[in-house]
């Protein structure tokens, strides 16, 4: 009898494997071996072991900058989205708060428009000339001529990707806060207004640690993302990197991130399937070393308290 | 204790790993290297075989599959549906056995997907086409068929001579055929034209303008006039299209890249206009560039032979009589273009095959023109007495374009071959170009920037001084 359940509970979950294995294990897998390759994705392979790795943290100058730009963007734009997403939940969560519903649906939306889309709205509205921003700003007297946002300056460009990854994800971090904050019981909060403490120090000293799980959370899927960021600054860059032949990373490859980075030498002109697959795995590692530390972060500070 | 010793076996592991790794990798590399210099040596014999087949092949007629025998289905992947079946369906009213598979693609998307099927070992369209940008990589793919050689017999003598280096594989074979010429001049606005230099008559104006020095003093004026709102070029793309269209020479001859003096002239160029205010900051090809053909503040723009239907009618389409083209200062160059070839591994070949000798060798040639105003490559259809009189277009206030590319400038065409590393060029040639519009460097550091940036993207290229 229970041979016949444990028979068929692994009938049930072979799918899963297959799949597992098709899809995700065997790519990963044959994406290693083809990084310790010199293979261009056509013709021959050829073993050169550890080389692509090496060249990335030598003399390759767009993995290193890639990596700093993508860090650049992730330190600014994580902080301030869950900064503003735990701000507008806890406003949110208050019933006297009128129309809550209505912004609770209108903050999540940026989130469901899908990231292309997001990045060519920005593209319009920043657009130098043509842009909509700027026009304001021209119109409303507070500038003369309009700024180059996506010209190539490192404040302006990175501002307006920044800019753009918090409105988009914002709503999502609102939506897990209010989760959060729906789970802390009630009776905590009278116990602390009847102790007199003030509503600030209530938010710090209850309503901020025990929200430390959802906070792990959005920081762990945030600096996944964020490592994986590569259709906004794509979209976002699009009309001033296509001159001829399109430049990744835009002008001075200021937004280029590691998967762009990835995406150009395995797909564009470099066409180097050895590089990229090394790229893609270095990223993996660095995205299991975030994570690792970010938990043992929580985790350690949790043990503290 | 027994934690630590567990680390240690674990860490003793991993470095053995990496260092196997690593020396294996070196040995098989030195190995690869002394592979490849044992198999260099007789490969300089290759031009001599070249010659003999050429000058065999041109006493060959080109082949013409046989209507009651080709048949299949073709597929393609292509950008242009309305275009292509209207074609289409003139060729299968001669070869009515053919179907037609179409797949949508966006041109920009073709390399890769070419490229991913290949790795994927999946089936190539039966038709390939290869633009003028990633053309050359993909030249180097070995899945074209050689249409030197037998059933194809194409006879090169038959094309213009311009577009034959444009079709050619490293190996000298003629892989793919341009379906439309694309010699290209400039596009203006006659009223600003007529306001600012006293004509808009594309002959008056091009012996105004015969070089760039006096295109520079010119647009000069043209900015002090306006008050600095009227710009030669919307963009400092649109002039180095052309500056650099206008140099023919060989970019690379293997992994050397030479007239490098080309890119220190044409950078030269661009920075003197740059720095006159004659160039504006619009991104090519962005909502801002297109916008700006209906405007009065922008007067000349590249314009190939698809320039006109594609590009400049779509965004100014209320202006009829409003534009001219006329031939560049210092002359014509080439803009653009599709080659046409065959998959060396269709199952289908007859078919493929006849629908493009049916564009460019039959009669799809005039329906090409007639339907889509398309000019094929061929020398005989434009020797002697062509009527160009039916192209009078009433959007260029009645001036004969299609006379003016194809008579007046296509004759003294020559272009530049196309190689492997162009898309790396392009992308480096862009940065640079950014850094000249958004940071003001000069003709100097543009160039070195250029040639410190190269090797990032093509990491063996030897720039030679």
């Amino acid at each position: 009898m229970f041979k016949g359940v444990r028979k068929w509970a692994y009938i049930f979950i072979v799918p899963f494997f297959i799949g597992y294995f098709v899809f995700q294990l065997f790519p990963n897998l044959y994406s290693f071996y083809i990084s310790l390759m010199e293979w261009s994705g056509i013709g021959e392979m050829k073993f050169i072991g550890l080389k692509n790795y090496i060249t990335l943290f030598t003399t390759d100058p767009y993995f290193i900058k890639s990596l700093l730009n993508t860090a650049a963007i992730i330190v600014t734009s994580i902080p301030l989205t869950i900064i503003l997403g735990l701000i507008v939940a806890v406003m949110l969560f208050d019933e006297k708060f009128r129309g809550r519903r209505f912004f609770q649906l209108s903050n999540f939306l940026p989130y469901i428009v899908t990231p292309v889309a997001v990045g060519l709205i920005f593209n319009y509205m920043f657009d130098w000339k043509a842009g909509i921003i700027n026009k304001l700003l021209i119109n409303l007297g507070i500038l003369k001529d309009g700024i180059d946002w996506l010209g190539g300056d490192l404040f302006f460009t990175r501002f307006i990707l920044v800019l753009l990854l918090v409105w988009q994800n914002f709503g999502y971090f609102m939506i897990m806060y209010l989760a959060g904050l729906s789970s802390i019981s009630p009776e905590i909060y009278e116990a602390a207004k009847v102790d007199g403490s003030s509503k600030i120090n209530t938010f710090f000293k209850i309503t901020l640690p025990l929200l430390k799980p959802v906070t792990l959370f959005v920081v762990i899927i945030s600096i996944i993302g964020g490592m994986q960021l590569f259709d906004q600054p794509y979209l976002l860059m699009m009309g001033t990197a296509r001159g001829l032949a399109g430049t990744a990373g835009g002008p001075n490859r200021t937004l280029l991130t590691v998967m762009w980075n990835f995406y150009d030498t395995a797909f564009g002109p470099r066409m180097n399937y050895g590089l990229g697959a090394a790229i893609t795995y270095t990223l993996f590692i660095f995205i299991v070393g975030f994570s690792y530390v970010g938990i043992r972060i929580f985790k350690g500070r949790d043990k503290e308290l | 204790m027994k934690k630590s010793l567990l680390w240690i076996v674990v860490l003793i592991l991993s470095i053995s790993m990496v260092a196997a790794f690593s020396l294996y990798g070196c040995k098989a590399e030195e190995a690869a290297v002394e592979e490849e210099a044992v198999e260099e040596a007789p490969t300089e014999e290759v031009p001599e075989v070249e010659e003999e087949v050429v000058e065999e092949e041109t006493t060959v007629e080109t082949w013409t599959p046989d209507p009651d025998e080709a048949s299949g289905v073709v597929t393609i992947w292509y950008w242009d549906q309305a275009g292509f079946e209207t074609m289409w369906n003139k060729f299968t009213e001669v070869y009515p056995n053919v179907e037609l598979n179409y797949v949508a693609l966006n041109s920009a998307d073709y390399l890769d997907k070419i490229q991913t099927s290949i790795t994927g070992g999946l089936e190539l369209p039966d038709i390939l086409l290869g633009e003028i940008d990633p053309r050359g990589k993909l030249l180097t793919f070995d899945i074209w068929e050689n249409l030197d050689a037998e059933p194809y017999n194409v006879d090169r003598s038959k094309l213009m001579d311009f577009v034959v280096p444009l079709g050619t594989n490293p190996e000298g074979e003629l892989a793919g055929i341009d379906n439309l010429m694309c010699p290209a001049g400039l596009a203006y606005k006659a009223p600003l034209a007529k306001e600012y230099f006293g004509t808009d008559d594309p002959d008056e104006l091009s012996a105004m303008l015969p070089d760039w020095d006096t295109f520079i003093e010119e647009g000069k004026e043209v900015k002090e006039k306006s008050g600095g709102s009227v710009y030669m070029f919307a963009t400092i793309f649109d002039a180095w299209r052309v500056l650099f269209g206008q140099n023919p020479q060989p970019m690379f001859d293997g992994n050397k890249l030479i007239n490098i003096d080309v890119f220190e002239e044409v950078f030269t160029r661009v920075v003197e206009m740059m720095d006159a205010g004659l160039l504006d900051a619009l991104a090519t090809w962005s909502p801002s560039w297109f916008s700006s053909f209906t405007d009065d503040n922008h007067v000349f723009y590249p314009c190939s032979s698809w320039g006109p239907q594609f590009v400049i009618q779509p965004n100014d389409p209320d202006s009829e009589g409003r534009w001219r083209v006329m031939v560049p200062p210092e002359g014509g160059y080439y803009y653009g273009g599709t080659i046409w070839g065959v998959w060396n591994e269709s199952k289908v070949k007859d078919a493929a095959w006849a629908y493009i000798n049916w564009t460019i060798f039959g009669d799809g040639a005039d329906v090409y023109r007639e339907e889509l105003g398309y000019f094929v490559p061929r020398k005989d259809l434009y020797a002697g007495e062509f009527d160009y009189s039916p192209y009078d277009d009433p959007y260029f206030g009645g001036q004969n374009v299609k006379e003016l590319l194809f008579k007046t400038i296509a004759p003294e065409l020559q272009v530049r071959p196309v190689t492997k590393y162009d898309e790396s060029v392009n992308d480096v040639i862009n940065l640079v170009l950014l850094q000249i519009e958004k940071e003001g460097i000069t003709a100097d550091e543009a160039l070195q920037n250029f040639k410190a940036e190269l090797p990032n993207m093509i990491p063996d290229v030897e720039i030679v001084e």
